[in-house]
């Protein structure tokens, strides 16, 4: 199968409108290349960025990290970085300390819709710009930096009704295992995920439970499906280091040639071994890194626009990649 | 009066009262519930897959159980388990053989426990505190000195390692062997040597203990010793069940069930009461219990609950059974 | 003088407890008039306790009735039987430490909002109205126990008791806040209260009570006029038989002792010299040797650091760092750190609360037993079975004449003189060179305590260093061949049994 490669949303858009609706008087007095330049660095230079994760020591974060270190070095930027490791106590508390040091730009990797609301409108109240990284909270803010679960989840069900649904002999039924059920990318995934199966009556869910982005309960639930329904045929995971764990309650059955293990997720090297491998099938990839340049940026126009934080409402959903045995070797992942 | 040598093999039994015989009893019928009502409870497949889950948390629990018999807690176990299991991972990823790396892991599980005893015994700080603060002191220091990520995956030339998990003996999961290995080696140790029998000295009235002269503090880093072993070898299990140690396992609910499994099945965490028999029960209605749930399609939430309430349901059946009255009340009861 | 009128307070009729099939009371009748003082006596685990707390709403009977006033009482809870006013002032404090006096007092009834002057007003006068020398603002945390009681007192007379109880009130007085206490029981009686009095102590009890009752085995034996009765005739009813030799007939028994002594005539080697040891503000240089083959008694009262230098000695404590003095065994300096070090040199601990240091209650008496045997070989790995255990504790139950109903039970199931034999057992197992005995005979009943001292004797007699620490004179001067006398962490008098009498100890004893 030729790779899809399908740049969904670019909602730069946006900021092209929002730049076009600045005072004129602004970019007029811009007369040469070095007065732009000037421009340029003068807003990033010596700019603060605080950097809040669920947790270092991922792929997906540590990627996300290198990518905005290295360019916030080039500018002259500061980049703090707060681990939380994974506790939301620890997450909030560091939110809150930040928003009392008044960096200029906050970023954020909510665990969740509602823990982070009430901080993050406090944060762009102080005057801080807050940029969330892929998943979203019910609090909106400057700008979202992600990928666009719900029409990832889409792809996912519809291949998946093509490989279990009618005329394909297989028994249509499929086992969900969600992140986290309050999370944006579980919620998301999930409505996209049901839209497309609603309208495919033959495709039974047999099982839907949420592991905690944990791929050992993954394994575990899977094991204990697997039992349950030996005629399964797919496995729908909302995270590829999770959803392994599913594929290695698969393999461990001796099943791999006829459970299909679905996912979305980032693309560090050991998705496409694992893809290579049989663990995953087919995996709906993001790049993080990409991502990380992409936050980056988002952030160069928001200190740039000079605008009080909240005026925006920007968002630049990540393009993606479907990896499958016969690409994953094709260097879609990183070292 | 005088006491038959013969007589005194019951002594035990009675004193034991009937907590495991209850948990026994309660597990062999929601085994015979599930039994009747799941289609697919039944099978042989189901079956391992349920005891294979069961160990898991079963050979952390002896472990646990024989701190909790000497009044202690660990709550740094699933640290130790992480970080065991990781630097494994790691060492085999730097390239050492099999036959060098297990030799250190094993020193650094001694070296973890020995330091929480230490702590406890010599210093004199309550367990509760000294364990939950080396659980977070064990995981940074090998993530910030030695690991190179929170997610760690086995070299594939290691493949082998996987056996662990994934053999069966007779058609018996190789590690549900392992838990029984673990319940029958700590089951003779408690009962038939003196430092068993000084262990439940010790829980019953650490003060009578020492007083008696028994190397109460050299006792207490063995007992800490013994549960980092049980940890190491949950590690080994663990990393070989999903080819992959994710370090997200010190964030999960896993300590809750390991606690659950011993007191439920009769460790008082008052000290000196129940034994290897207990973790066998506990771990036995845990793991029925997790099984039909997950089989019934009960969501995450909910399944925390019911262990919730499972736990309350057990702590009050020890109030019942072992009824606190003031004639044998003691002064300064803390863990 | 007799005020007490023929007014009924308390009318009990069959009342009985039963307790998994064992009758702690059985078929109690009982009279108890207003403004009288009714000393209740016993032996451990004669029912005196649960009668008790029957009447104050802390169990209730298994059958039976009461009347108060000629109301029935049908108490749930203790809270109950307060509204009724009637109070029971247990050997542990109930008072809360973080609170103020005033706080204490008016603790159940407080208004919602509690004027704090008016309140500390008001218990001021309660408190001096009893001749109460508290500071109702002060925290009961820091109060002694003498003033903890005189609280808990002003607390019953603040709710305008009409029946106070007090189980074992005097055990823990010095003399001079002894007589206080009696003589506020005296005008809570001219007050027409009714005081229940619950002790060990005979003669006080028979001085201050009107009338007395004692119990055996949950069955009332006699009940009469406190005139009418005198120490030996109470014994006789509570143990149910005369006890000829009585082991407070001392200073025959002492002279006899010191006869024989005089007549094997040999120098008893000192085996434990302790110069000018320090620890805390409780032990402040004191000084004293242990003899072998013969039983040093310790008196004093409490608080003087005899428990505290007996701890230090034996590794359960540890004195100061710096000049804390030296403790020489067979001439050779030791400093523990742990009991471990101490048992394994043969000095051995006996704890005046076996409770709280001292058995362990989930275990059957024999594994007790056991368990000082196992800490002083010190084998950790080597094996131990149920077997072992019989083995090596058998002699010790037949030597000490442990009696149970069942092997199997569990300690705490035995009575107060069988757990602390197997205690003094469960240390003579590990064949020590030095034995202290912190209070041997407390919360023991009267035969065990025979057999106590006997064994205590027979010790010494085997060339053991035994000491014995006790604020029981009679104990002390029955056993002991040398008396030391402490007072405030300092031995400060030195006797030969045939020397001492109670009124030079006290005199020793007292500033």
């Amino acid at each position: 199968m030729r790779n899809r490669k399908v740049c969904s949303v670019v909602a730069l858009a946006c900021l092209m409108a929002g730049l076009a609706s600045l005072p004129a008087s602004a970019d007029s007095k811009l007369k040469s290349s070095d007065e732009l330049y000037n421009s340029y660095t003068s807003a990033t230079k010596g700019k603060r960025i605080a950097w809040v994760p669920q947790a270092l020591g991922l792929p997906l974060t540590d990627g996300w990290t290198k990518e905005m270190k290295g360019e916030a070095s080039d500018l002259g930027m500061e980049l703090i970085v707060r681990d939380p490791n994974w506790s939301t106590a620890a997450m909030t508390q560091a939110v809150t300390a930040l928003i009392a040091e008044k960096p200029d730009v906050l970023v954020v990797h909510n665990p969740n819709v509602q823990l982070l609301a009430r901080q993050l409108k406090q944060a762009q109240d102080a005057g801080i710009y807050v940029v969330q990284l892929n998943m979203v909270s019910n609090q909106k803010t400057d700008a979202f930096v992600g990928g666009d679960w719900k029409n990832l989840a889409r792809g996912m069900a519809e291949d998946i009704v093509k490989t279990c649904g009618k005329d394909s002999g297989k028994s249509g039924k499929v086992a969900i295992i969600q992140g986290e059920l309050t999370s944006d990318v579980s919620i998301l995934e999930m409505e996209g995920a049901k839209e497309v199966f609603s309208q495919h009556p033959e495709i039974k869910i047999v099982s839907d439970q949420a592991a905690m982005w944990d791929p050992n309960k993954a394994r575990e639930i899977t094991a204990a499906v697997l039992q349950q329904n030996p005629d399964l045929c797919a496995i729908l995971g909302h995270w590829g280091p999770m959803t392994m764990g599913a594929g290695q309650a698969v393999k461990a059955a001796g099943l791999s040639d006829k459970v299909s293990t679905y996912s979305t997720g980032e693309n560090p090297q050991m998705i496409c071994d694992a893809v290579k491998d049989g663990i995953l099938t087919k995996y709906w990839s993001v790049d993080n890194e990409k991502q990380g340049r992409d936050a980056m940026l988002t952030i160069k126009y928001l200190l740039q626009m000079k605008q009080p934080p909240g005026t925006f409402k920007l968002a630049a959903y990540s393009p993606f990649e479907v990896i499958t045995r016969d690409n994953a070797g094709d260097g879609l992942c990183w070292r | 009066m005088t006491l038959a040598a013969a007589e005194l093999g019951r002594v035990r039994l009675h004193a034991l009262r009937s907590q495991e015989a209850v948990v026994f009893l309660v597990s062999a019928v929601i085994f015979g519930v599930f039994a009747l009502t799941l289609q697919r409870f039944l099978t042989p497949g189901n079956l391992s897959v349920l005891v294979f889950n069961m160990s898991l948390v079963g050979i952390l629990g002896c472990g646990m159980a024989v701190v909790v018999i000497g009044r202690g807690v660990d709550l740094s176990m699933v640290s130790e388990l992480a970080v065991v299991g990781a630097c494994f991972v790691q060492l085999l990823a730097n390239g050492l053989p099999m036959s060098a790396a297990i030799p250190i892991v094993v020193a650094v599980a001694l070296l973890m426990g020995g330091v929480n005893g230490v702590v406890i015994a010599f210093f004199e700080v309550p367990a509760l505190f000294a364990t939950l603060a080396s659980g977070l002191l064990f995981f940074g220091a090998s993530r910030a000195f030695f690991l190179n990520s929170a997610v760690l995956y086995l070299p594939a030339k290691h493949a082998a390692f996987l056996a662990l998990a994934g053999a069966k003996v007779f058609g018996v999961p190789l590690p549900a062997l392992l838990f029984l290995g673990v319940v029958a080696v700590l089951h003779l140790l408690l009962t038939a040597t003196t430092f068993g029998h000084l262990t439940y000295a010790q829980g019953d009235n650490f003060a009578a203990a020492r007083n008696s002269g028994a190397p109460v503090r050299g006792m207490i880093v063995i007992q800490y010793m013994i549960a980092a072993l049980t940890a190491l070898l949950a590690g080994f299990v663990f990393t070989a069940a999903s080819a992959a140690i994710d370090m997200q396992i010190t964030h999960s609910t896993l300590i809750f069930d390991v606690v659950l499994v011993v007191v439920l099945g009769g460790v008082s965490l008052a000290g000196g009461r129940g034994g290897m028999l207990s973790v066998v029960a506990g771990a036995l209605l845990i793991g029925i219990l997790t099984n039909g749930m997950i089989i019934l399609n009960v969501n995450t939430s909910v399944q925390g609950v019911i262990k919730g309430l499972v736990l309350v349901v057990a702590i009050l059946l020890d109030r019942f059974l072992h009824p606190v009255d003031e004639e044998t009340a003691k002064q300064g009861d803390t863990l | 003088m007799n005020v007490v009128s023929d007014v009924v307070r308390l009318k009990v009729r069959n009342a009985s407890k039963v307790y998994g099939g064992v009758h702690a009371i059985r078929n109690i009748d009982v009279d108890i008039r207003a403004g009288e003082i009714f000393g209740l006596l016993g032996e451990n685990g004669a029912g005196k306790s649960t009668l008790c707390k029957a009447i104050a709403g802390a169990v209730r009977l298994t059958s039976g009735q009461m009347w108060l006033d000629g109301k029935e009482l049908n108490y749930a809870r203790p809270a109950d039987a307060l509204a009724d006013r009637i109070v029971m002032v247990y050997q542990e404090s109930s008072l809360v430490p973080s609170m103020t006096v005033a706080q204490n007092v008016v603790l159940g009834q407080e208004r919602l909002v509690n004027r704090l002057k008016t309140l500390y007003k008001t218990t001021q006068a309660t408190l001096r109205a009893l001749n109460f020398n508290v500071d109702p603002t002060a925290l009961v945390s820091s109060l002694g126990t003498a003033q903890r009681q005189m609280v808990e007192i002003a607390r019953a007379v603040h709710n305008d008791v009409r029946l106070i109880i007090f189980d074992e009130p005097t055990a823990t007085l010095t003399p001079a806040e002894k007589r206080n206490f009696f003589r506020l029981l005296r005008s809570l009686r001219a007050n027409g209260v009714s005081v229940i009095y619950i002790s060990h102590a005979l003669e006080e009890t028979l001085t201050i009570a009107d009338r007395v009752m004692v119990l055996r085995d949950g069955e009332p034996i006699v009940t009469g006029d406190a005139s009418g009765f005198t120490r030996e005739t109470i014994i006789r009813h509570m143990v149910g038989r005369t006890i000829n030799d009585t082991y407070y007939a001392t200073q025959l028994n002492s002279r006899d002792r010191f006869q024989q002594m005089r007549k094997g005539e040999k120098k008893l080697p000192v085996v434990l010299r302790v110069e000018n040891l320090r620890m805390g503000g409780m032990v402040r240089s004191m000084s004293f040797s242990v003899r072998a083959g013969e039983v040093t008694g310790i008196a004093g009262l409490i608080g003087a650091g005899r428990t505290e230098a007996a701890k230090v000695v034996s590794g359960v404590l540890k004195r100061d760092m710096t000049n804390g003095g030296r403790v020489l065994l067979e001439g050779r300096p030791v400093r523990y750190r742990t009991p471990e070090q101490a048992v394994a040199d043969g000095i051995v601990y006996v704890t005046e609360d076996r409770k709280l240091d001292g058995f362990f209650e989930t275990m059957a008496p024999y594994r007790n037993i056991h368990i000082g045997w196992l800490a002083k070989a010190r084998r950790l790995w080597s094996p131990a079975t149920g077997r072992d255990a019989a083995r090596v504790a058998n002699p010790w139950v037949e030597r000490m004449n442990v009696r149970m109903l069942d092997p199997r039970s569990r300690l705490v199931e035995l009575s107060g003189g069988n757990q602390q034999k197997v205690v003094i057992a469960k240390s003579l197992c590990q064949k020590p060179k030095i034995v202290f005995f912190d209070e041997p005979t407390r919360g023991v009943d009267v035969g065990s305590i025979t057999e106590i001292h006997d064994f205590i004797r027979s010790l010494a007699s085997d060339g053991i260093a035994v000491v014995v620490i006790s604020s029981y004179l009679p104990e002390i001067l029955s056993i002991s061949d040398r008396v030391l006398v402490a007072r405030q962490g300092q031995i400060v008098e030195e006797f030969p049994v045939h020397e001492a009498s109670q009124d030079k100890i006290m005199n020793a004893a007292v500033a």
